[in-house]
C-alpha cells in the first residue's frame, strides 16, 4: 500500500509489527500483585511511535516547553471586568448606555442598549508584575507573579453551549475532536497505566456533555476520561461486588491464554495483539488510577493548602490537588470544570453569583499554582484558567451581566508562557478586545506550541481534508511567550 | 401619537419559533440587533478546464466486461474476474475459500448483524447440496434482521438522532418513524432511486403518503440550537447542514470546502455551494403530520378547526377587552422601556421575532407588568365580563380533539422559497447576491431550475435534484452507494474515501469493478438485495481472512483482495451479539425507541429508564438516540458522533473498552444469563459437552484441544476457588448429578466462564 494511501486511510493500524507481538500478552501472571505498586517501569521515556499501542508516546514538532495540561474551565462565563480587567471609565459612564460610536451590541438576552454598570469590586495591583486582581480573587493574587493574563481573548458564540463547545474543540458546531483529544492524538501519553487526558467537573457534565471531551471523527481512543468524584473515579473501573482481585486476575489470564491461541495462525492482524495489550492496560489501570485519586498520602498542609478544611473550597480543591496527581504520573491534559452546567452565568445578580462561585475555586487554583511551582511542576505544566466567555459592562435586570464573547479575560500560568505578563486589552468599557485580539483558536495554537506540535502540521484526514483543531485559523501568540 | 402597543404573545412560543425561522428571515435582517450587512458584490464564477472536469468520478459510468483470468475455475461471479484479475497481475495467490463455519459466522453477521444460531449452524453444515451457501444468502437477505442491520448502517450516513443536540437536547418524539421507515423500505427492497427520492422529496413525489412525507425525516435530522436569538441564523445552519449532508450522503463530494470559497481542490464553486444549498431553501420542518386513514384526518380536522374558530372568537373578544387597559398600563412605564422592547411591542405579535417575544418577556418581568396589572385595572364591568369569557375559554379547551398520531419531516413553506443568499468566507453576516437554486456547474448545464407553474405547493426544487440525481448517466449517484455497500462487505471502500469522490479522495482500487456494479445495479432495478447478494456470494467475499505469506508482504493492506478481511465487529453487533448467545435478546420490531438503564452516576437529562425490563434488551438500532450523551456500552465501540454524517465506522482498541466487557453490569449480567442457558440445555453436561456448547453459540465452531485443555484448567482454578470440589460428596451430591451440575457453585463457575469468553478476541472479531 503507497504511503499515501496510509496516511488518507482512517483506521489507526497503519502499518504491521511484528516485533509487537513478543511484547503483547505478556501475561497476567507476571504482574503479580505486589509489582503493581511500583509504577516507574510504565512511564517510557524514550518516545516511541507504536501503531499497536496508540497512546503511546510520540515524538513531537519539536522541542516542548510543557509536557502536560490542567485547563481549569470556569464554566458559565466569568466576568472579566470584576476579576482581571478594571475599567475605571464605567463609574463615568454609570447609568448611561454605551455612546452610539460603539453600534449595535447583539447579545442574548438583549442587553446591547442597556445601561452601564461598574463593578462593585475592589482591585489592586498585585506582586512584582502589578498584575490587577479584584478582591473576589485574593488568593490567585497572591501568585500574580506566575500569572501571564491575556485580557484580550474573543470567541464566535454568544451561547453557552456553542462556546463551551468552541473552547473545547474550536467550533462551536458539535463534531470535532476535543483540545485534549488533539493532543493525545498528537503526543500519547507518559504513563500508559492511566488515561491521558482526564476531566473532572465539581457538578454534573458541562453543557454538551460528552462533546467537550469527545474524539468527533477522530477514533474513541483519544477521548477523555471523566473521572468521577467519589468512589472508583473511572466508570466500570472495578467489577462491581462479589469479584475480588484474585479472580479477576484469573479471569484475565484466561482471556489472554484463550486469546493467545485464537491469535496463532493470524499474526499478521496487529489488532488481535492490540486487544490483548489492552486487556492488559486495563488492569494496570485498575490499581493506579484508584491510588492517583486516593489523597491520604497528602500532608496536612497541602490539604490545608487547597482549602480541604473548608466546605466551600473541598470540591474544587479535590479536583486540583487530583489535577497535580494526574500530572506527576505523566497524564497529559486534565480538564477541571468548576461551576459546571453555567453555574458562573450570572444575569441576575453579580454580586451573588461571583460572590458564591469566586470562593469556591479562589484558594484551589492559587494552591494548584504554587503546588506545582514548589515541586518543579510548574516549569513543565501549562496551567490554563478562563470559561467560554466573559460578561457585559451593560447590566442585565440592573445587577446582573450579559454574555460577553467580544471581549474576555484568560490567564496562563507556568509551560514556557511569560510569568506576570498582562498582555492586550478591551476598550475603555472592557466590551471587546481591541489589542493583541485573541481568537479560541490562537489560544489552542499556542497550547499545542507549547506541547511542542505545530497546530497545522497536527492533522487527522477526513473526507478529503486534512483536518486540525484551529480549523482554517490560529495564530501561536508569540508575544507571550517566555 | 405612539404606535399601538401589544403586549400579548398572540401565538404560542412553538408557533412563533416556527414562524420566525421563516419570517423573520424573509422579511430581510434587523440592522438594529445584528451587523448583518448586505453585500454589493456579484462573485464571479471560474470556468472549469478540461483537466478538472476529467476526474475520474465525473466521468460516465462505463459497461466493461469482466477480464478474463488464467484461474477461471476459481470465478463464482464477474465480481471474481474484475478482482482475479488484478491479483494474478501481481502474482499473488488467492487464499481458499473458508471453511463452512467460518462462512455461516461471517454472512450471517454481515446481512443480519447477529452471530448465526446453533440451529442454523448445523442445518447449513449438513447441507451437502452445492447450492447451500446460495440458500442460506437468500434465507438470510429475507429475514426482518436484515432491514435492522442495515438501517443502523443507513442511520450513520443520516446523522440519526431523536434529539436537538446543543444545550437543551430536546427530545424529538417522532423521529423513531424515520428509523422504522428505513428498516420497512430496505426490508421491502425498495429500489434506491426510490428510496432517494423519498428522503429527498417524499413530500412531493408522493403528496398524500405518509410513508414518503416520513421519509423526509432524512432532513429533518439536523443540529438545531433552540435558543439562539439570531433571526435566520438557524435557518442558515440548518441549511448548511443540509446541503453538506446531502452532497457527501449521495455524492460523495465535500460541498462544504466551497462554503467560504471556490473548493481548493475539486470543481465546485463558492455559487455551486449556495446554488445547492437553494434546492432546499423552502424547507421548514413539520412535525404534525396527522397519521390515519382519509376519515380519520378529515374527521379531526373538522373538529380542529371547529376548536380553533371558538378559541379564536372568544380570544379575540378578551383582547378586544383588554386592549385598553393594556395601553393604560403600559403607558406610564414607556419611559423605561428601550428602544428594542418599544419596537417589539410594535411589532404585530404574529410578527415576532424569538428574540422580540424574549425581549417582551424579560420587559414585563422587569416593569412588573403581567396580565394580572391588566386586570386589576378594569373597571368591574369589564373585569366581569373578561372573567366570564375568561372560563368559557376552559370549555372550549374541552372540544380539542385528542391528537391523532403525528410524524415528522420537511416540506416547503410553498411554492416560492425564501431567497438563499451567496456569504462571503461563508459568515452568514456578510450576505452577497442572491442564489438561484441549481445544480453543480461541473456535472451539469442547469445552473438554474425553472420556476413552476402556479397551483404547486411546494418549490419543486428537491424533486428536480432527485430526477437529476437517479438519471442512469449521472457519475456517482450509483458508484457512491455501491462502494458504500462494498465497503461493509469487504471492509474498505473501492474508493477507500466512501464519502470523497473528489480530487482529494482515493482513486478506485478497482475502477472497471466499480462501474460495472455501478451499471450492473442500475440495470438490475438499484435493489440492494441483488447488490448484497451479488457481492456475498462471490468467490471473492468467500475467501479465508488468512492472507498467503506473499501476500502480507507485497500487498499488507489487501488492496487487492487476494484474501477476505477479519473485520472487528460494530458496537451493536457486540451488543446484540451478547444478547443473542446469552438467549435474552427481545427481538420485537419498531415503535418508540427504548432507555435502558444508564451507568449508576450518570445523570442523563429525559432519560427516564424504561419499565419493561425485557425492553431494555433490544436490538440497539432501538435505543433512543441522544445527541449529547451516546449510550455508554456502544460509545465505548466507536458508535458516532450523531452531530454529522458518518460515512464510515472507525475501530479502536484501547482499555476502556476492556473495561465495559469485564465490568459492567451488561457483561456480568449476560454472562449469567449465558451460563444458565447452557446448564438449562443440558442440565446433566459434562464440562467437555458444555465447552463446546458454548463455543458453538459463541464462535460457530467447535474448540480445539488446546483451547479444551485451557478451559479445563481454568474451571478446576475456579472450583478449586469456591472450594466446589471439596464439597463433592459431603453433601451427598455426585460430581455427576444433574443437582450438582446445576446447583449454584456451578452455576457461578460457569457464569464466570461465560465472562471470559464474552472478553475473547473471538467475540468482537470476524474471519
Amino acid at each position: 500500500m503507497s504511503s499515501e494511501a496510509a496516511a488518507k486511510s482512517h483506521v489507526i493500524w497503519p502499518a504491521t509489527r511484528r516485533e509487537f507481538l513478543a511484547q503483547a500478552g505478556a501475561g497476567f501472571g507476571g504482574l503479580a500483585l505486589g509489582s503493581m505498586m511500583g509504577w516507574d517501569d510504565a512511564r517510557a521515556e524514550v518516545p516511541e511511535i507504536d501503531p499497536l499501542n496508540p497512546l503511546g508516546q510520540r515524538v513531537p514538532h519539536f522541542a516542548p516547553k510543557a509536557k502536560s495540561v490542567i485547563f481549569l474551565f470556569m464554566e458559565g462565563g466569568p466576568s472579566h471586568i470584576d476579576l482581571f480587567d478594571p475599567k475605571p471609565a464605567l463609574e463615568r459612564w454609570s447609568g448611561k448606555p454605551l455612546p452610539p460610536s460603539i453600534g449595535p451590541v447583539f447579545t442574548p438576552m438583549g442587553v446591547g442598549g442597556n445601561t452601564l454598570m461598574p463593578s462593585s469590586r475592589k482591585f489592586a495591583q498585585h506582586g512584582e508584575s502589578g498584575l490587577w486582581v479584584s478582591d473576589w480573587y485574593p488568593h490567585v493574587a497572591k501568585v500574580a507573579d506566575e500569572i501571564c493574563l491575556i485580557r484580550s481573548c474573543y470567541c464566535d458564540g454568544i451561547n453557552h453551549v456553542g462556546s463551551v463547545c468552541q473552547m473545547n474543540t474550536g467550533s462551536i458546531l458539535a463534531g470535532r475532536p476535543s483540545l485534549g483529544a488533539w493532543v493525545s492524538y498528537g503526543l500519547g501519553t507518559e504513563n500508559a497505566n492511566l488515561p491521558s487526558f482526564v476531566v473532572m467537573s465539581d457538578a454534573g457534565d458541562p453543557l454538551g456533555g460528552a462533546r467537550n471531551w469527545g474524539t468527533g471523527w477522530m477514533p474513541a481512543t483519544f477521548q477523555g476520561t471523566p473521572f468521577r468524584r467519589d468512589g472508583s473515579p473511572i466508570l466500570y473501573l472495578q467489577p462491581p461486588k462479589g469479584s475480588d482481585q484474585e479472580l479477576q486476575q484469573r479471569k484475565l489470564q484466561g482471556i489472554t491464554d484463550l486469546d493467545r491461541l485464537h491469535l496463532e495462525g493470524r499474526e499478521e492482524d496487529t489488532r488481535l495483539a492490540a486487544r490483548i495489550a489492552a486487556y492488559e492496560l486495563a488492569y494496570k489501570m485498575q490499581a493506579e488510577a484508584p491510588e492517583t485519586v486516593d489523597l491520604s498520602t497528602e500532608t496536612a498542609e497541602t490539604k490545608l493548602l487547597y482549602g480541604l478544611d473548608d466546605d466551600r473550597t473541598r470540591t474544587y480543591g479535590t479536583m486540583c490537588l487530583r489535577a497535580r496527581r494526574l500530572v506527576e504520573r505523566g497524564v497529559r491534559f486534565v480538564q477541571c470544570y468548576s461551576g459546571s452546567g453555567s453555574q458562573w452565568d450570572a444575569h441576575g445578580d453579580m454580586e451573588e453569583n461571583h460572590g458564591r462561585l469566586c470562593p469556591r475555586s479562589d484558594k484551589p487554583v492559587s494552591a494548584l499554582i504554587q503546588d506545582l511551582k514548589r515541586r518543579g511542576l510548574l516549569e513543565t505544566t501549562l496551567v490554563i484558567w478562563g470559561g467560554e466567555f466573559g460578561r457585559t459592562p451593560m447590566n442585565e435586570k440592573t445587577k446582573g451581566r450579559d454574555h460577553n464573547p467580544y471581549g474576555f479575560s484568560m490567564f496562563m500560568a507556568g509551560g514556557g508562557v511569560k510569568a506576570g505578563l498582562t498582555f492586550g486589552a478591551t476598550d475603555e468599557f472592557g466590551l471587546k478586545a481591541i489589542e493583541g485580539r485573541v481568537h479560541v483558536h490562537d489560544i489552542h495554537a499556542t497550547i499545542l506550541h507549547q506541547l511542542g506540535l505545530d497546530h497545522k502540521r497536527l492533522t487527522f484526514p477526513r473526507d478529503g481534508r486534512d483536518e486540525r483543531l484551529t480549523v482554517n485559523g490560529g495564530r501561536v501568540i508569540k508575544e507571550i511567550l517566555a | 401619537m405612539s404606535k399601538m402597543l401589544n403586549l400579548r404573545l398572540g401565538l404560542s412560543a412553538a408557533m412563533v419559533s416556527a414562524l420566525s425561522f421563516f419570517v423573520s428571515y424573509a422579511s430581510g435582517i434587523d440592522d438594529d440587533f445584528h451587523q448583518t450587512k448586505k453585500v454589493d458584490v456579484v462573485t464571479p464564477e471560474p470556468t472549469w478546464t478540461a483537466d478538472q472536469k476529467g476526474h475520474w468520478a465525473f466521468q460516465p459510468i462505463r459497461r466493461v466486461e469482466p477480464p478474463q483470468v488464467r484461474n477461471q475455475n476459481l470465478v463464482r461471479n464477474p465480481i471474481d474476474q474484475f478482482v482475479l484479475s488484478q491479483v494474478e497481475k501481481m502474482g499473488l495467490k488467492p487464499s481458499a475459500e473458508a471453511d463452512k463455519l467460518t462462512l455461516i459466522r461471517r454472512v450471517t453477521f454481515d446481512l443480519t448483524g447477529l452471530p448465526p444460531t446453533p440451529e442454523e449452524i448445523r442445518a447449513f453444515q449438513a447441507d451437502a447440496r452445492p447450492e447451500a451457501y446460495d440458500l442460506l444468502v437468500e434465507n438470510l437477505l429475507n429475514r426482518k434482521a436484515y432491514g435492522e442491520r442495515w438501517a443502523r448502517w443507513w442511520l450513520d450516513l443520516a446523522r440519526y438522532a431523536e434529539s436537538d443536540g446543543f444545550k437543551a437536547d430536546v427530545t424529538r418524539p417522532n423521529a423513531w418513524r424515520y428509523r422504522d421507515w428505513v428498516i420497512g423500505a430496505l426490508n421491502s427492497d425498495m429500489p434506491y432511486d426510490k428510496f432517494l427520492g423519498f428522503q429527498l422529496a417524499g413530500d412531493e413525489l408522493a403528496p398524500n403518503q405518509p410513508e414518503a412525507f416520513i421519509a423526509t425525516g432524512l432532513n429533518r435530522h439536523y443540529p438545531f440550537e433552540d435558543n439562539n436569538m439570531v433571526p435566520g441564523l438557524n435557518r442558515q445552519l440548518i441549511l448548511d447542514d443540509i446541503a453538506d449532508t446531502n452532497a457527501s450522503l449521495f455524492m460523495g463530494l465535500t460541498v462544504a470546502c466551497a462554503r467560504c470559497h471556490d473548493h481548493k481542490y475539486d470543481p465546485i464553486s463558492h455559487k455551486d455551494y449556495y446554488r445547492f444549498q437553494a434546492l432546499f431553501g423552502g424547507l421548514v420542518p413539520k412535525d404534525d403530520y396527522p397519521l390515519g386513514n382519509a376519515v380519520e384526518v378529515a374527521l379531526n380536522a373538522t373538529v380542529q378547526s371547529e376548536y380553533e374558530v371558538r378559541k379564536a372568537s372568544l380570544e379575540k373578544a378578551l383582547t378586544d377587552i383588554e386592549q385598553p387597559y393594556w395601553t393604560k398600563v403600559l403607558e406610564p412605564v414607556r419611559q423605561r422601556m428601550s428602544q428594542t422592547t418599544l419596537k417589539a411591542l410594535e411589532t404585530d405579535p404574529g410578527q415576532r421575532t424569538d428574540l422580540q417575544v424574549t425581549t417582551i418577556r424579560n420587559a414585563m418581568k422587569t416593569l412588573k407588568v403581567s396580565s394580572e396589572s391588566v386586570v386589576a385595572a378594569m373597571t368591574p364591568a369589564d373585569r366581569e365580563r373578561w372573567t366570564a369569557m375568561k372560563g368559557g375559554l376552559g370549555g372550549v379547551e374541552k372540544m380539542k380533539p385528542s391528537p391523532l398520531p403525528i410524524a415528522s419531516g420537511m416540506t416547503d413553506t410553498g411554492r416560492y422559497a425564501a431567497p438563499v443568499h451567496l456569504l462571503l468566507k461563508g459568515n452568514f453576516h456578510r450576505q452577497a447576491e442572491v442564489i438561484e437554486p441549481g445544480l453543480l456547474s461541473v456535472l451539469s448545464d442547469q445552473k438554474q431550475i425553472e420556476k413552476r407553474p402556479t397551483g404547486h405547493a411546494t418549490t419543486g426544487t428537491r424533486t428536480a435534484l432527485v430526477n437529476w440525481l437517479t438519471r442512469p448517466d449521472h457519475p456517482l449517484t450509483s458508484r457512491v452507494i455501491v462502494n458504500r455497500v462494498w465497503q461493509q462487505h469487504f471492509g474498505r471502500g473501492i474508493v477507500t474515501t466512501t464519502s470523497d469522490f473528489g480530487t482529494q479522495g482515493m482513486e478506485p482500487s478497482h475502477p472497471e469493478l466499480l462501474d460495472w456494479l455501478a451499471s450492473t445495479f442500475m440495470s438490475q432495478g438499484w435493489r440492494f438485495r441483488d447488490l448484497h447478494r451479488l457481492m456475498v456470494t462471490s468467490a471473492t467475499y468467500r475467501q479465508s481472512s488468512r492472507p498467503s505469506a506473499q501476500a502480507i508482504q507485497d500487498d499488507p493492506d489487501n488492496m487487492l483482495l487476494s484474501h477476505q478481511t477479519r473485520r472487528r465487529l460494530d458496537a451493536e453487533m457486540v451488543r446484540d451479539g451478547v444478547l443473542l448467545v446469552s438467549g435474552r435478546l427481545n427481538s420485537e420490531m419498531g415503535g418508540p425507541s427504548v432507555r435502558p438503564p444508564m451507568p449508576a452516576g450518570l445523570d442523563v437529562k429525559d432519560w427516564t429508564v424504561d419499565k419493561d425490563e425485557a425492553s431494555h434488551r433490544r436490538r440497539s438500532v432501538y435505543i433512543f438516540v441522544k445527541r449529547n450523551v451516546k449510550h455508554p456500552f456502544l460509545d465505548a465501540f466507536d458508535y458516532p458522533d450523531s452531530n454529522l454524517t458518518c460515512p464510515e465506522r472507525l475501530v479502536s482498541i484501547n482499555a476502556p473498552q476492556a473495561l465495559m466487557l469485564l465490568n459492567s453490569d451488561f457483561s456480568l449480567d449476560e454472562s449469567k444469563a449465558l451460563a444458565e442457558r447452557l446448564i438449562r440445555e443440558r442440565p446433566r453436561g459434562t464440562d467437555q459437552e458444555r465447552f463446546r456448547d458454548l463455543w458453538i453459540v459463541c464462535f460457530s465452531r467447535i474448540p480445539s484441544e488446546a483451547e479444551l485443555a485451557r478451559l479445563s484448567e481454568l474451571s478446576a482454578t475456579l472450583r478449586a476457588r469456591l472450594g466446589v470440589v471439596g464439597r463433592v460428596g459431603s453433601d451427598g451430591l455426585s460430581e455427576k448429578s444433574s443437582e450438582w451440575r446445576s446447583g449454584e457453585a456451578e452455576r457461578a463457575v460457569w457464569s464466570d466462564l461465560c465472562h471470559v469468553v464474552l472478553n475473547l478476541n473471538e467475540f468482537v472479531f470476524v474471519d
